[in-house]
């Protein structure tokens, strides 16, 4: 009989996110889709990146996450090997509160 | 003479100053680092005070923070911080969630107040200051009664009581073998629907609600809660990066000289997290919300420059104090380390 209160209360339980979705979009953003920016004057990394957002936001919104990404990526493993030499390396800590 | 560290940002068309982007990220990526957030709650104010076109703001902190995100959760990993399984569970739920504080959101937007603005303002800025308040004096005085509590748990051990069993036991029940935590499903869900959920009415990135959240509602340890809570800070940053990049509202220039800053910054604060205790971590915590809220204040009493530079020095006061506490643990272990070898 516990069980199957508990296989009730579980079905109800997974019911409750459909709430979630009573229609209309989410929140507003602001929203350059068509937006062009100008590319006279700028040096070979700027040209390029003005170039993409100009061309195809999508193709930019790759750009975007993979440079951030990959950025990250570097920066994390270059500032490890420093703090690794001034002695400040990191291993599993215990957890205490 | 600062005029020499002007860069032009490309999409924003517009010149800024580079090391106040990267001075910006190194702040937040020490706070994110160090209690697992994202920062956008600083970063925002931050880069308005400073005249960035806040059109780009939220788009450009957003890719900053994916950046950032992973160089912290990679040292959060090896440190044994980030419950994987957890973390996954958390994105699930808070995905849901979101939808459902949109959902409210956008029905408040719909309901038009005096001055032409819309329920959904105070009602967001008036729930945000009773959540930073309500949660800053809860943590403040978890941290001031938990020597009592120590002392009631110990005593209680010694004559021999068994520990309360949690109330809270509807199968299925979760291993988390990370976290060294055993939890109904449905607890973990409901938490992080309720995380998400305000996470989506107040408009924020939510790590500042989720990673109390992991402590006090799941029972996490607090260094797994900050790491878990940057595992998913990771997830919602990618999307937000590609997502405000289909909109066309991120400065790639100014996000990377911010990401420059935060990795660097993110370092520290994920290395402080080894030498300040768990309570200690709380401690900060709760104070910095409570600025944070008070800042909210601020601006809707109309004090918008006010409410932007609390934030501003709230979060830097705590980014020296975490590095001077990194810097005296560090010296303290390398005196021990000393000691040992003679």
């Amino acid at each position: 009989m516990k069980k199957f209160w508990a296989v009730i209360l579980n079905c109800f339980l997974l019911a409750l996110p459909a709430l979630a979705w009573a229609a209309g979009p989410g929140e507003k953003t602001a929203d350059f889709a068509a937006k062009q920016v100008k590319m006279e004057g700028l040096n070979a990394i700027n040209y390029f990146f003005a170039a993409s957002y100009n061309s195809n936001k999508l193709m930019f919104a790759f750009i975007v996450t993979v440079i951030m990404g990959a950025v990250g990526g570097i920066i994390a493993f270059v500032t490890d090997i420093i703090l690794k030499i001034i002695g400040m390396d990191v291993s599993k800590i215990e957890h205490h509160e | 003479m600062l005029d020499m560290f002007n860069v032009y940002l490309p999409i924003a068309e517009q010149n800024f100053n580079a090391l106040i982007l990267v001075a910006i990220g190194f702040a937040v990526g020490v706070l994110g680092g160090f209690f697992g957030v994202g920062g956008a709650w600083v970063v925002t104010p931050a880069l308005n005070i400073f005249g960035f076109p806040m059109a780009y703001a939220i788009g450009t902190d957003l890719a900053h923070i994916f950046g950032k995100s992973i160089v912290a959760t990679a040292k959060h990993r090896k440190m044994g911080n980030v419950d994987m399984k957890l973390g996954i569970w958390s994105i699930i739920g808070s995905v849901i969630g979101v939808e459902a504080g949109a959902q409210v959101i956008m029905w408040l937007s719909k309901m038009k107040i005096s001055g032409g603005e819309t329920l959904a303002g105070p009602v967001v800025r008036y729930s945000y200051m009773v959540l930073l308040f309500g949660l800053g004096i809860y943590m403040l005085y978890d941290y001031a009664t938990k020597d009592k509590r120590a002392a009631a748990k110990a005593a209680a051990a010694t004559v021999g009581m068994a520990a309360p069993k949690k109330a809270w036991n509807l199968p299925p029940l979760m291993h988390f073998p990370a976290s060294g935590i055993t939890i109904s499903f449905w607890t973990v869900m409901g938490v992080f629907f309720f995380t998400g959920f305000l996470s989506g009415f107040l408009g924020v990135g939510g790590g500042f609600i989720r990673m109390p959240a992991l402590i006090y509602l799941i029972g996490c340890p607090t260094a797994i809660a900050v790491g878990t809570d940057l595992f998913s800070v990771l997830f919602a940053g990618a999307y937000g990066c590609w997502t405000y990049g289909m909109k066309g509202v991120v400065d790639i220039v100014a996000a990377i000289y911010m990401l420059v800053g935060a990795s660097i910054g993110a370092q520290i604060g994920v290395t402080a997290v080894k030498y300040i205790r768990g309570y200690g971590i709380r401690l900060l915590f709760a104070i910095m919300i409570i600025l944070a809220g008070s800042s909210v204040a601020l601006k809707q009493a109309g004090l918008n420059t006010a409410a932007a530079w609390v934030v501003m020095g709230a979060a830097l006061s705590m980014c020296a104090i975490i590095m001077a506490k990194l810097w005296a643990g560090f010296k303290k272990e390398k005196a021990e380390k000393m000691m040992m070898a003679h």
